[in-house]
């Protein structure tokens, strides 16, 4: 993974962006960009382009789903991070181009490891 | 008639005579001194070639052994070695995180919020409640969101027990005659928040998410307990801090009491 790539994390919790984007410093030459909902992260695939997108579910403004609804295709692959680790839950993203599940409490070399499949599978950008 | 030897010798040849033998001494001891510094030099030697030896034997050794390891290949790591390895990391990662997000509060209510965000998404605590206390009873703090808080009044002896001993405290036999005794890292559990020796508030976790089971893991359990630690602190720091103008109100009075040395 020479070619530098671009994770976009969308998380409305602080808390857990610290602890995601930490996680993701392991992978060499990735960079990263913050949003705190849906919103702010499809102005962010607007105005550039990302190689992965790391989203939470359960976020205020525009939730998961309402951003994957409204994710224009082609998009970049999808690691949803989330509690909600129902069938129904999961059925729903998978249908909406999700394709890998992360539940929390995350630990980080298995969010690393997702990312890191994720991007094996796509070339860069 | 007798002969030049028996003739007595003039004191300026006894003199001479003794003056010969006198340097015919010197000469002899320096001989002596310079064979004596020799013989410790090469005593010396001999001693850093021994060492010398010893060394060359024990590279020999050291290097015989590591033809053997080359031969052999590497040794396999141990994979339950590298797990806690990883496990350690992340949790490392978790209490840095939360220590990070903790320090950086300005206020209690963002001390609070923050505490509430690393039991939901760290901890995986499913319903929990935090309890402060002053001179009244506790009130409950958080968590806000009704989905993830206590019912009122459950495991109010748990909080109770906790607040009263300062020390964790899980369901008894006695609490539940026909349950088996609660595992040491079960849930429910109340932490104490201690501060000066005395428990200034509880954070009971009653429920974990489904991920984390029934029991704190150690990395869960390790966090729920750093951040017990660190909030009263926190909360006691966040709410003295307040705002930057506060901050300088502060400094201006400390430094005009001289407390604070000049200004720069």
């Amino acid at each position: 993974m020479s070619t530098a790539r671009r994770a976009l994390v969308v998380e409305d919790s602080p808390t857990m962006r610290q602890l995601i984007t930490l996680a993701l410093r392991r992978i060499p030459g990735l960079a990263f960009v913050e949003a705190e909902n849906g919103a702010q992260a499809l102005d962010h695939l607007a105005a550039g382009a990302f190689d992965v997108i790391l989203l939470d579910l359960n976020m205020p403004v525009m939730n998961g789903f309402a951003f994957l609804e409204q994710l224009p295709s082609p998009h970049p692959p999808v690691i949803v991070i989330t509690t909600e680790s129902g069938r129904g839950d999961v059925d729903r993203a998978t249908s909406l181009g999700v394709v890998e599940y992360v539940t929390k409490p995350v630990r980080g070399p298995d969010l690393a490891a997702a990312v890191t499949r994720v991007l094996g599978r796509t070339p860069a950008g | 008639m007798t002969s030049r030897d028996d003739q007595p010798l003039s004191a300026h040849q006894v003199e001479a005579f003794l003056s010969t033998l006198r340097r015919s001494v010197e000469v002899v001891q320096d001989l002596l001194e310079a064979a004596a510094r020799r013989d410790e030099r090469i005593r010396s030697l001999d001693a850093e070639l021994d060492n010398a030896r010893q060394r060359i034997a024990f590279l020999e050794r050291e290097t015989s052994t590591l033809r053997d390891k080359l031969a052999i290949g590497p040794e396999p790591v141990s994979m339950r070695y590298l797990e806690e390895l990883i496990e350690e990391q992340n949790s490392f990662a978790h209490m840095f995180v939360t220590s990070d997000r903790l320090a950086g509060a300005r206020s209690c209510a963002e001390a609070i919020q923050i505490a509430v965000e690393v039991l939901h998404n760290l901890v995986g605590a499913h319903q929990f409640g935090l309890w402060l206390r002053w001179e009244a009873a506790p009130v409950l703090v958080a968590p806000p969101d009704p989905r993830y808080r206590v019912p009122d009044g459950a495991h109010a002896d748990l909080v109770a027990r906790a607040l009263a001993t300062a020390a964790p405290a899980r369901p008894t036999a006695s609490d539940a005659p026909d349950a088996p005794d609660a595992p040491d890292a079960g849930v429910p559990v109340a932490l104490p928040l201690v501060l000066d020796g005395r428990a200034v508030g509880v954070l009971l976790i009653a429920s974990l998410v489904p991920q984390v089971g029934s029991e704190l893991g150690r990395l869960q359990d390790d966090l729920a307990r750093f951040l017990v630690e660190r909030l009263p602190a926190r909360l006691c720091a966040a709410a003295a801090q307040g705002t930057w103008a506060a901050v300088e109100g502060q400094l201006a009075a400390a430094t005009s009491s001289g407390a604070n040395g000049d200004r720069p």
